[in-house]
C-alpha cells in the first residue's frame, strides 16, 4: 500500500469529490476555505494538487475555456483510488477516534 | 496599469512554475483577479502580488523538496561542504599529502612547459601587425636550400612589387667603435632604410633611417640600441647629433630605440645603413637576408607568385658579373620563398616543444589517475556516508555539489602548490636551457599561463571530484548500508581501477620508449666523427684583422699567429673566416667547377654548391684533422698568392671519385679566375652540424690572387684557433690578448669561447629533449608503479577475511600470493601490450629529431618493455607477499 496521505492532501481530495466536475485550482481553494472557514493560501492547492495527481490519486483534463482570457484550464477529478484513499484515512482516523469520547467530546 | 502588472506577474510566475503545470493555473489566477477588479475591491494589486508569492514559494519548496532541478547551491551550504571536506581530508594525512604532492607535480610541470611554449611559440612577436611581416629567401631550381637575398632583386622588387608595402635588406655582422680608450667590438646590423619601418617600432629618441640616408652619396647616420646606449654613453640623450667613428667611418647618431626592442631575437648595438649604389649593383651576390611587410589581406601565396613573375625582370635589368653570361642567369631563375618570420626566430624548436608539451601531458593525466586511484580509496567509506545522506533526503543534486567542492578544493591547492614548483622548474629550465633556445627573454608566467594553471586545476579537481560518482549513480543502497565488509568485491569498482592502472602503465610505457629513442639519438650524435680531436683544449677567438693595405694584412695575420704561438703552453695556432660549428655556418657557398670531375655536366642542371673557407697554415693541426693526401699550406702559399687549394675528402670522393685522385686536379671558382691545383685533401669536419653529413669543402689561403675577378683578395676576419691545454681560462685570454695588442692595438678580440663549448651547443637541443622526456618517463613510470602498488594492496586488504578463511583451510601462502601476483601481472601485461601499440603509432611524429635510429628501433622497445615489466611485477609481489603474513594473524584474530 501507498505511503499515508497528509491531512492537507485529504482535504483537497475531498473538495475535488464535493466539486465533481468542476474543479479547477481557484475552485477547490474557494470550496475548502469556505467550509473550513480559514484562509487557505493558493500556493500550496496548486501544489497539492499536482502531487495527488502524480501519485495517481488524481487525474487532470486540460478544457478550451473560450470565455477566459487564455484560453485553458485544467480540471481535476478523483480517479477510483483517490476515493479508496479517502475512504481509508477516515476510516483509519474512526478507528483511532474510537475510546477517546469522554476526551475529545461529541463535537 | 493592472495590465502592466499582470504581464510582469505572469512573466515572473512562467519562469518560477514548471513549464507543462503554468498556463492554466495563470488562467485561474487571470480569471479571480478579474472578478476582483470588476467589484472594485481596493487594492486588488496587493492581492495579486500575494498570490503570486504563494504560488512562487510552494513550487520553490515543492521543487527542492523533490530535488528535481539543480539550483545554485547557497553560499552557507558550499561554505558548510568546503570546511568538511577540509575536515576529513585533515584526517588522512599521509593519502591528502600524496594526492597534493603528486598533483602539485603533474599541475607545475604543465605550467611551466606551458609557459615555455607560451613565450617562444605563441605569443607574437613585438612588432605592430606581426603576422604581415615575412622573411624572403630564395631557391634555386630543384632544391629545397635556402639561399638569402640579392641586391638586384631587392632594387625590382621595391620598385614593382605590389604585395608589399616595404622590402628590406639586412645582414649582420660586428663593427669596431672606436674614439674611446680601446676599439670596442660591437655587433652590428646593417640595412637599407626600410627595414627599421618594416618592422614598425617607433624610436624612443630621435629618428631612424629615411630613403636619403641609404643614399651613397650621403653621410654615414647611425641608430643605437636602448642596451648599447645605456652601456656605452650612459643613457645620455646628447648623444643624438654626436658624431662615433665606426669600422673606420665617421657616423651621426639619429636615434635611439626603444627597450622593448629586439630584432629577431640576435643581439643588436649599432645601425646602420648599407647605402647600396644600384649602379654597381650586378647579378648575383646571394648574401643579403630580407624582410618585409605584406600589404593587408594580400596572402602567402598571391605575394610570392607576384615576386617570381619579376625575377625574369630582374635578370633583364642589371649586368652581368665579370666572367658570367646572362644566361646563366636567366637558365636557372631563382625562386622566391616567404616564410612568416615569427617561423625565421623560432626554427625547428617548436616541434621540440610541442613534445615536450605533449609528454609532460601524459604525465599530468597519469597523475590525475594516481590521484583518483588515492581518492577512489576514500570512496568506500563515502558510499556508506552518501547512502544515508540519500535516505535523510539529501538530493543527488547536493551530493554532486560537494563532491565537486571537495575536488575543486584538492585541484586549487594542488595548483597552488604547482605554481610553486612552476616557477623553479622555469628557473632551472632556463639556466640550462641550450643557448639556442630562442625567445628565452620572453618566457616567464603572465597572467594568461596563470589562466591556464587555474583552468587545469580546476579541470582535474572536476574530475576528481565527479570520479566516485560514477558508481554513486547506480549505488544499490541497501548493500552499502548494510555491512561494509563482503566476501566478495564489486566487480565493476575492481575494474575501474584495473583500467586505470593499465592506462598508467601504457602512458609510461610510450614516455619511456620515446626518451630511449632519444638518449640513442643523443649516443649517435655523440659518437659522429665530428672532424677535430680534443675540442676542449681549442680556444676560439674572433678578430676583425683586415687592414686596407692586402700585404700589410697578410703580414698581420701571421705575426698575430706567431706571437700568440709564442705564449707558452700554447701548441699551435691558425685561422679560418669561419668558424667550425659554428653560428654563421648557413652562409652562402658557391658553385666551383672542377677539372676531370666524374660528376655529369647535365645542360641547365644547377651545380652543387660547394662550402670554401679561406684558412691559414697549421689549421688542420689545430683542429687535429688528419691529412689524408698531399700537403697543408704554407705560409709561401700566401705570400705569393699561389694557385693552390685543398679540399675535404666528402668533395675528393664526389667529385673525382677518391681522395687520392684529387691531388694534381685542378678547380676553378669563376670563368675569369686562375685555375688552382689542389694539393692537399683534408679529413672530413661536420661544419653544417652534427645532424647533417660532413659537407664538401674547399679550402683557399687567407690570402688569393685573380679569385672572384680581384687581383688580390685577403681573408682576415674571421676565428683565430688555438690549441692548448690551458684553453678557456681567464689568464691564457689575457696573453693571447696581450700578444694581439702588441701586434696591432686597434684590433679588438670578441666572442671567445671554446670549441668543445660550440660542439656541446650543436648537441645542446638533443640532450634537452632528452633530459625532459626523460624525466618525463621516470616520472610516469614511478606513478606507475605507484598505481599497481595501490591496487594489488588495496585487493590484498579488501579481501583480508577471505584470504584469512582460505589459509585456515588449508591453502598454501605460496597460493594466496601467486594469486594477487596474477593480478598485477595481468594488470602490467596489459597496459605493456597497450603500450607498446601506441607507441608504435604516437613515435613517428618524433623522427625530425631522431638521428641514427628509427622510430621503431626493436632494441629500444624491448629494452624498455622488459624494465617496466619487472618493475611492474615487483610492485605487484610486494603487497602480495605481505598478504598472506598479515590476514593469517588477523583472521585468527577476528574470528
Amino acid at each position: 500500500m501507498q505511503a499515508p496521505l497528509g491531512e492537507f492532501e485529504v482535504v483537497v481530495l475531498m473538495s475535488v469529490l464535493h466539486l465533481s466536475q468542476d474543479a479547477n485550482g481557484s475552485a477547490v481553494r474557494n470550496d475548502i476555505e469556505q467550509r473550513i472557514g480559514r484562509k487557505v493560501s493558493r500556493g500550496s492547492v496548486y501544489v497539492t494538487l499536482d502531487r495527488l495527481e502524480e501519485k495517481g490519486l488524481l487525474s487532470s483534463r486540460v478544457i478550451e475555456a473560450p470565455t477566459v482570457r487564455g484560453g485553458a484550464r485544467r480540471l481535476f477529478r478523483a480517479t477510483a483510488s483517490g476515493v479508496r484513499a479517502v475512504r481509508h484515512a477516515l476510516s483509519t482516523i474512526e478507528r483511532m477516534r474510537k475510546g477517546l469520547e469522554p476526551l475529545l467530546g461529541d463535537r | 496599469m493592472s495590465d502592466l502588472l499582470w504581464h510582469v506577474i505572469a512573466w515572473r510566475l512562467r519562469r518560477q512554475l514548471p513549464a507543462d503545470r503554468v498556463e492554466p493555473v495563470l488562467v485561474d489566477l487571470l480569471e479571480d483577479y478579474e472578478h476582483r477588479l470588476a467589484s472594485s475591491r481596493m487594492r486588488s494589486w496587493i492581492w495579486l502580488v500575494q498570490e503570486a508569492r504563494s504560488l512562487d514559494a510552494a513550487y520553490r519548496r515543492d521543487r527542492r523538496a523533490r530535488g528535481r532541478d539543480w539550483t545554485w547551491p547557497r553560499v552557507e551550504s558550499v561554505w558548510r561542504d568546503a570546511r568538511l571536506s577540509a575536515r576529513s581530508l585533515a584526517r588522512t594525512p599521509i593519502v591528502t599529502v600524496a594526492i597534493l604532492v603528486t598533483l602539485a607535480a603533474g599541475i607545475g610541470a604543465n605550467t611551466a612547459i606551458f609557459a615555455i611554449v607560451n613565450g617562444v611559440l605563441l605569443r607574437p612577436l613585438p612588432y605592430p601587425d606581426e603576422s604581415r611581416v615575412v622573411s624572403l629567401t630564395h631557391r634555386s631550381q630543384g632544391s629545397t636550400t635556402d639561399i638569402p637575398s640579392a641586391p638586384y632583386l631587392y632594387f625590382t622588387y621595391r620598385e614593382t612589387a605590389r604585395s608589399f608595402e616595404q622590402i628590406g635588406l639586412w645582414r649582420t655582422g660586428t663593427a669596431t667603435v672606436t674614439g674611446f680608450d680601446r676599439p670596442e667590438e660591437v655587433q652590428a646590423l646593417f640595412v637599407t632604410h626600410e627595414i627599421l619601418s618594416i618592422l614598425g617600432v617607433p624610436p624612443a629618441h630621435g629618428r631612424t633611417f629615411s630613403a636619403r640616408d641609404d643614399a651613397p652619396t650621403s653621410d654615414l647616420t647611425v641608430v643605437l640600441t636602448w642596451g648599447y646606449w645605456q652601456r656605452r654613453f650612459g643613457g645620455d640623450e646628447s648623444v643624438i647629433g654626436r658624431t662615433i667613428t665606426i669600422s673606420g667611418m665617421d657616423g651621426v647618431v639619429i636615434g635611439i630605440l626603444p627597450q622593448t626592442f629586439t630584432f629577431l631575437d640576435r643581439p643588436v648595438d649599432v645601425i646602420y645603413p648599407f647605402q647600396l649604389d644600384p649602379a654597381q649593383v650586378t647579378l648575383g651576390r646571394y648574401v643579403f637576408s630580407s624582410l618585409a611587410r605584406l600589404k593587408p589581406g594580400v596572402t602567402l601565396e598571391s605575394a610570392t607568385a607576384d615576386l617570381a613573375s619579376l625575377v625574369p625582370l630582374a635578370i633583364d635589368r642589371f649586368p652581368p658579373p665579370a666572367g658570367y653570361t646572362r644566361d646563366r642567369f636567366a637558365a636557372r631563375p631563382v625562386q622566391p620563398h616567404l616564410t612568416p618570420v615569427k617561423e625565421e626566430v623560432i626554427g625547428d624548436i617548436g616541434r621540440m616543444l610541442w613534445i615536450a608539451m605533449g609528454a609532460l601531458g601524459v604525465v599530468l593525466i597519469i597523475a590525475c589517475a594516481n590521484v583518483a586511484h588515492l581518492l577512489l580509496v576514500r570512496t568506500d567509506g563515502r558510499r556508506e556516508e552518501d547512502a544515508i545522506r540519500v535516505a535523510l533526503g539529501a538530493s543527488r543534486a547536493r551530493i554532486v555539489t560537494s563532491l565537486l567542492v571537495e575536488g575543486g578544493m584538492l585541484g586549487v591547492a594542488g595548483g597552488l602548490a604547482g605554481l610553486i614548483v612552476a616557477y623553479s622548474v622555469l628557473a632551472v629550465v632556463l639556466a640550462l636551457g641550450p643557448e639556442n633556445l630562442p625567445r628565452a627573454g620572453d618566457i616567464r608566467i603572465d597572467p594568461f599561463v596563470l589562466a591556464v594553471a587555474l583552468a587545469i586545476s580546476l579541470a582535474a579537481g572536476a574530475w576528481l571530484g565527479l570520479l566516485p560518482l560514477v558508481r554513486v549513480r547506480d549505488a544499490r543502497l541497501a548493500s552499502s548500508l548494510g555491512n561494509g565488509r563482503t566476501i566478495g568485491v564489486g566487480k565493476d569498482r575492481q575494474r575501474t581501477r584495473g583500467t586505470l592502472v593499465i592506462v598508467q602503465v601504457a602512458l609510461a610505457l610510450v614516455l619511456l620508449i620515446a626518451s630511449g629513442l632519444m638518449i640513442r639519438t643523443f649516443q649517435t650524435l655523440t659518437h659522429i666523427e665530428p672532424g677535430f680531436v680534443r675540442p676542449e683544449e681549442v680556444q676560439l677567438l674572433y678578430v676583425a684583422g683586415r687592414l686596407a693595405d692586402p700585404d700589410l694584412t697578410t703580414q698581420t695575420q701571421r705575426n698575430i699567429i706567431e706571437a700568440i704561438a709564442a705564449i707558452p703552453g700554447v701548441a699551435s695556432v691558425s685561422f679560418n673566416d669561419r668558424a667550425p660549428l659554428g653560428p654563421d655556418n648557413q652562409g652562402s657557398d658557391t658553385v666551383l667547377t672542377a677539372e676531370g670531375s666524374i660528376v655529369p655536366r647535365v645542360e641547365g642542371q644547377p651545380r652543387p654548391l660547394r662550402r670554401f673557407e679561406f684558412i691559414t697554415p697549421g689549421y688542420f693541426q689545430v683542429l687535429g684533422t688528419p691529412m689524408l693526401a698531399g700537403r697543408d699550406l704554407t705560409w709561401a702559399d700566401l705570400d705569393g698568392h699561389r694557385h693552390v687549394a685543398i679540399v675535404s675528402a666528402e668533395l675528393a670522393r664526389q667529385e673525382w671519385g677518391s681522395t687520392a685522385a684529387a691531388i694534381g686536379k685542378r678547380v676553378q671558382v669563376t670563368p675569369a679566375d686562375a685555375w688552382r691545383e689542389v694539393v692537399g685533401v683534408a679529413g672530413d669536419v661536420r661544419d653544417n652540424g652534427l645532424h647533417e653529413p660532413a659537407p664538401p669543402i674547399v679550402y683557399f689561403p687567407a690570402r688569393v690572387g685573380r679569385f672572384w675577378g680581384a687581383p688580390v683578395m685577403t681573408f682576415a676576419n674571421g676565428t683565430y684557433l688555438v690549441r692548448s691545454p690551458r684553453a678557456g681560462t681567464e689568464q691564457l685570454l689575457r696573453e693571447i690578448d696581450r700578444a694581439v695588442a702588441g701586434v696591432n692595438p686597434n684590433v679588438p678580440i670578441s666572442q671567445t669561447r671554446r670549441l668543445s663549448d660550440v660542439y656541446r651547443g650543436s648537441l645542446a637541443r638533443t640532450s634537452f629533449t632528452m633530459t625532459l622526456l626523460l624525466v618525463a618517463g621516470a616520472m610516469g613510470l614511478l606513478l606507475g608503479v605507484i598505481g599497481i602498488y595501490g591496487v594489488v594492496a588495496h585487493g590484498v586488504a579488501q579481501r583480508t577475511r577471505e584470504i584469512g578463511i582460505r589459509l585456515a583451510l588449508g591453502a598454501k601462502p605460496a597460493e594466496i600470493t601467486r594469486l594477487f601476483l596474477r593480478r598485477g601481472f595481468a594488470l602490467a601485461s596489459t597496459g605493456l601490450v597497450a603500450g607498446l601499440l601506441a607507441a608504435v603509432l604516437l613515435t613517428r611524429f618524433m623522427t625530425a629529431v631522431l638521428a641514427g635510429v628509427s622510430p621503431l628501433d626493436a632494441l629500444t622497445y624491448v629494452a624498455v618493455a622488459l624494465v617496466v615489466l619487472m618493475v611492474a611485477t615487483a610492485a605487484a609481489y610486494v603487497p602480495a607477499r605481505r598478504a598472506t603474513r598479515r590476514s593469517r594473524t588477523q583472521t585468527l584474530l577476528r574470528l
